[in-house]
Formats: structure tokens, sequence, C-alpha cells
């Protein structure tokens, strides 16, 4: 099932969480709702699925497929919430609580018990906690919980899955095998899926689209590729990872000028970490800095190394082992750096 | 060695931590279980028959019923009103709410006498309403709807007290959840938000009707003291220690005191039980 907002502002207390939202979710993709704390992400997707009301305005429309529900209550928009805090009920087992959607149903459309009950287990197979059926939220752990939480949204057959920073509260190791196993469970289901998360790798990792939002703005729709390669806006650049920022000049015949001289520049450039060549000499090329190097951390994935140039201004930059073994760096060495890759943003 | 060493740092020497035992003991002997035993034994002093005797006697018996009337109307009154202001007020957030569970406390501020004259200035012939109440023959002061409102009013915070906090600390997620899963609010309130309170809820409800059946002061001034008719087990306790029959006095109090002891072992029991769910 397609999901398009159209015209979706909410304002809580005079403060404009979303601004004027237009926005379509494809059927049976993974979403990913990116973006800093107060952008906006939670209240939009609260509003899909009905937990909140977007402002009243008459051209404000939540269409599930072509179905307008924006004036149909929580209850019967029949979407799979996964809370933050999992919202488990504390006072029932596992199997109940992923009951629960199919026992409250009205009774001539209730299933019998028995069916109940192999549904359940269906479920508790899917999230592997079958054998756990009959404990209760409080014996389980966070990545356990997690999965009770999915199981009971999906036990309702919903038409969209909507995860509300579905890993934010478990370590960073259950994390990424719930991320892989969120991934591969979508790849089998094929349910529209939209889930909020600020952690901009968990949507780089699991997303087939990624919609960015700042200051209850969208900021930039696209794939994860797009949006990591082709930032729109110097926000997403700089939401997406870490970044470089020089102050350059963009003219007519010139296509760049790049040092920090401000008075000078009319634009921002952005350079990531990774995409800088170091140049042991200079060899009269534009647009290179002479630096010193700083800081080496060789512990990690990358050599990240930290250089200043002449005005004491911080550049990061992030290297292979083998580059770095290369070109055999040492602190306080005088070297050039240039930027491979850049993107420049208005200033 | 160095354990020891920090220890001995932490508690007080042996002979002061034993002189505030002892204190601690002594204190507690003389004001909560001497008194218990005083009447215990004034009460069964002339023997179990007369005890018996002093019990079921007609003004004493009327007292007793009345008691569990005020009892049986206040506590489902307050618990009703109890759980809707509380989910009112913990689950959600507008303007004035704060104001408004201070004002459930009002009647904890207040002294029962003032709550008593509250309702008499209101309902009383002289009060605000006596006229009209007086041309429709309904009586309220010095009669048992009287007692029961000042009971009421009395008993009121318990319930809502101890839900507040319980509610607001567990937050609606859960409601919410029940209600993505398509559960209707009636359904959401039985199966989730009820369980997830009931022994808080319990809890209130215990000493709710503790204070129920002891009230006095406020009871007191709206009551009038009609023999048979509108004396509550306390204010019967107190009419036959006037009169210097303190058998009977203490039969009647003794009714209260082992009341007293049931909503103990009750409120003993419903801790154990919640700090057993908090565990886990």
């Amino acid at each position: 099932m397609s999901i398009s907002l159209e015209n979706i502002s909410k304002t809580f207390n005079g403060f404009k969480a979303l601004d004027d939202i237009n926005l379509t979710f494809e059927d049976g993709k993974l979403t990913a709702l990116l973006g800093p704390s107060g952008s906006g992400k939670t209240t939009l997707l609260r509003i899909v699925a009905g937990l909140e009301l977007p402002d009243e305005k008459d051209n404000s429309k939540i269409l599930f497929n072509n179905e307008d529900v924006i004036d149909k209550p929580v209850r019967k928009r029949q979407v799979g919430f996964v809370f933050q805090h999992y919202a488990l009920f504390r006072h029932l087992s596992v199997f109940d609580n992923v009951a629960f959607g199919l026992k409250v149903k009205k009774r001539k459309e209730r299933l019998s018990k028995s069916e109940i009950h192999e549904q359940v287990f269906e479920l508790l197979r899917i999230v592997q906690l079958d054998t756990m059926a009959d404990r209760l939220p409080s014996q389980l752990s966070g990545g356990q919980r997690q999965r009770v939480a999915l199981a009971r949204a999906l036990a309702i057959k919903p038409k969209v899955l909507l995860l509300d920073e579905p890993f934010g509260s478990l370590d960073a190791k259950v994390r990424a095998e719930l991320r892989r196993w969120l991934r591969k469970l979508h790849d089998d289901l094929h349910i529209t899926s939209i889930f909020v998360t600020h952690d901009q790798e968990e949507a780089l990792e699991v997303s087939d689209r990624i919609i960015v939002m700042n200051h209850g703005r969208i900021e930039q729709v696209g794939t994860p590729d797009e949006v990591f390669h082709k930032p729109a806006t110097e926000f997403v650049m700089q939401f997406l990872g870490d970044v470089n920022v020089f102050h350059g000049r963009v003219d007519k015949n010139q296509t760049l000028l790049l040092n920090n001289a401000k008075e000078e520049a009319n634009v921002k450039f952005l350079v990531r970490p990774h995409d800088f060549e170091i140049l042991l000499e200079n060899n009269n090329e534009e647009n290179i800095f002479p630096v010193k190097a700083h800081r080496i951390l060789t512990a990690g994935v990358m050599v990240k190394i930290e250089f200043v140039d002449k005005s004491n201004h911080l550049i990061l930059v992030h290297l292979s082992h083998d580059s770095y073994g290369e070109i055999r760096l040492n602190l306080g060495d005088e070297v050039f750096l240039r930027p491979k890759q850049h993107h420049f943003y208005d200033n | 060695m160095q354990s020891r060493h920090i220890e001995k740092g932490l508690y007080p020497p042996f002979i002061i931590n034993a002189l505030i035992t002892a204190i601690t003991l002594v204190f507690l002997a003389l004001f909560l279980i001497l008194p218990l035993v005083v009447i215990f034994g004034e009460a069964f002093r002339e023997g179990i028959s007369i005890w018996w005797g002093s019990i079921v006697e007609q003004e004493a018996l009327s007292a007793l019923r009345l008691t569990l009337i005020v009892a049986v109307i206040a506590v489902p009154f307050n618990l009703f009103f109890g759980i809707v202001a509380s989910w009112a007020l913990a689950k959600f957030d507008f303007w004035g709410r704060n104001f408004i569970i201070t004002l459930i406390d009002l009647p904890f501020a207040v002294s029962p006498i003032v709550s008593g004259l509250i309702f008499v200035l209101l309902f009383g012939i002289h009060g605000w309403m006596g006229s009209w109440l007086v041309k429709n023959n309904i009586q309220i002061i010095f009669a048992v709807p009287g007692i029961v409102l000042a009971t009421m009013f009395v008993t009121f915070p318990f319930v809502a007290r101890e839900l507040i906090p319980l509610m607001t600390e567990q937050g609606s997620e859960e409601e919410q959840a029940a209600l993505t899963l398509g559960a209707n609010g009636w359904q959401t309130f039985w199966k989730i938000t009820l369980p997830n309170i009931k022994w808080g809820l319990l809890y209130g409800v215990i000493l709710c009707n503790a204070r129920a059946m002891g009230e006095f002061g406020a009871v007191s001034v709206v009551s009038g003291h009609i023999r048979g008719e509108t004396n509550t087990l306390p204010l019967q306790a107190e009419i036959l220690y006037n009169e210097y029959n303190f058998t009977a006095a203490f039969a009647v109090a003794s009714l209260l005191a082992f009341l007293a002891l049931i909503t103990l072992a009750l409120k003993y029991f419903v801790e154990s039980r919640i700090n057993k769910l908090e565990t886990l």
C-alpha cells in the first residue's frame, strides 16, 4: 500500500513541528525518516498512524492507497506501530501480547481460539521467540522485547508497518544484528514500512529510500546512494557524515577557488574526510592546501588524521591503512591536500 | 582488614546503635502497641460475654450498620471518581492540571471539622440550600446523606493520590499500542489500564475504606448524634465513653481497632505484592 501525505502541518503550542509536508511512501518499500531530534520525524510517523492529528486545514490529506484516512481513528487504520520503548503490555505474557490484536476483534471477525494460537506461534517463530511464549516482558532482554513488539504489530496483518526509533534503546551489537534481521524480514514480507531514526548509518544500511528532515521540513528524498553521494543541501551533507567546510568562490570563467579568505567567498565547499588526496609536494595545481599533520589515529578501520592549515583551521582526513603506509606520514610533517570530490552550496 | 575499617566508619558504634534501637522500640511500644493492648484489655475486662453484649446492643448494632452503609457508598464512589480523575490527570496534559492535582489534596489539608462545617453551611437549615431542602422535605444534615457526603469528601484523595503518580509513571504508550492494535477505548481500559493499576488501586481502596469507617471529625459535625440513627462506630464509642460506660465504649472501640488490624494486614500484603512486581 502506498501512503501519500498532502499539505500536512503540525503545531505544538506555537512550535511548528511539521511545516506543510507533501510526501509519498512507495508501496512495498522500506523508507527511513532521518533527522536530528526535533526535526519532526516522529510527529510525522505518529500522524500517519493516527496517534497525532495534523493541524486542521481543508486541503490536508493522508491517503492510504487512494483513500483519505485523515478522519479515521487509530484503531481503524490498521497500522502496525512499533514504539521506541516497546510499549509491551507488562502484565501479559509474550503470547498474550502478540495475541492482543487478534483477541480484541469483534466477535464475528474474530478467529477461533486454536486459529489465534496457531497464528501467534507462527509469528513467534518468525521472530524466533516461540520458546518464550509464557514469559513476561520484564523477563526478556531489550532485543527480545523489540521482537515481541514487532510480532505484536504484525499480528493484525497491518497495511503498513511504522517503527519509531526501533533500535534506539539497544546496545550497538544487538542493534546491528536486529538491523540486518529487519531488512531480511522486510524482504520476506514486502510490507510497506516506515521507520524513524536519527542514526544515518542505520538509515543508509537498512532502507530503500531515505527522507531527510530538518526543522519540520523535508530536505531531501532519495535512495541511500543519492542522499549520500548527491546531498541536495548543506544540511544533508553535514548530517550524513563528517565534513570539512571551506569557503570559496565560483565565478563565470573560473570554477573554484579554495581558501579561507572569507571576504571574497560566495560559496561553501564541503569535502568529506575520505575525499582528499595527500600530496608530498606542491605541483602548482590550483585548489591545494599546505597543511601540517597535527594528530594521527591509527586504531580503527580507517586512519584518521587531523591536519591544521595556515590559519590553524582543523581539517579531518580519513585514509585507508594501505595509503597511509605508502606516504609514511609523521606528526608535524608538512604536506599538501587536494580535494578529490567536493560539494558546494551557496553561502 | 580494609573493609572492616571502612565499615567502622560507616556504622555508629555498638552502644549508640543499641541506644537508638532501644529508644525506637520503647517509643513504638508506648505510642502504638500499648494503646492497642489497652483497648482490647479494657474491652474484654469483664469477660467475653459482656463484650459480646455491648456489641449486639441495639444502638451499637445500628452504629455498625450505619458505618458499613457509609463505607459501602463512599468507597465505590471514590473508587470510580478516583480512577476517572487520575486517568484524566495522568494521561493528559492540559491547562490547570497542576492546580487540580493540588485541589484533590484539599480534604487532607483542611481540618475534618471544617469539612463537616462546609456541608452544614451548604445543606443545613440556615445554609445556602437550606430553605429549598426544607421546602422539598429533604434532610441531609443530621441524617445519613450528610454523613455519607462528609465521608466521601474526607476520603476523596486516597484513591486518586495513589493512582496519579502510578499512572503518570506508566505513561500512555501501552494504551496507544492497544489502540493501534484495534482495541476500542473500553477494551483498552479493561484490558490494559486497569490491570496495570490494580495493586495501587487496591492499596488506595484499603486506605480509603479504613478512613471511611474511622472518620470522626467531619461526621461528628453533620451527624447530630441521634442515637440509633445517625451515630457511626467512632461517634458511638465517644458517646459511651462520655457516659462513663467504659466497657461498652471500649468494646465498640475494639471493633474499630480490629478493623484497623485487618486493614494493616491487607495493606502489608498488597505492599509486598507491589514491591515484588517492581523488582521483576
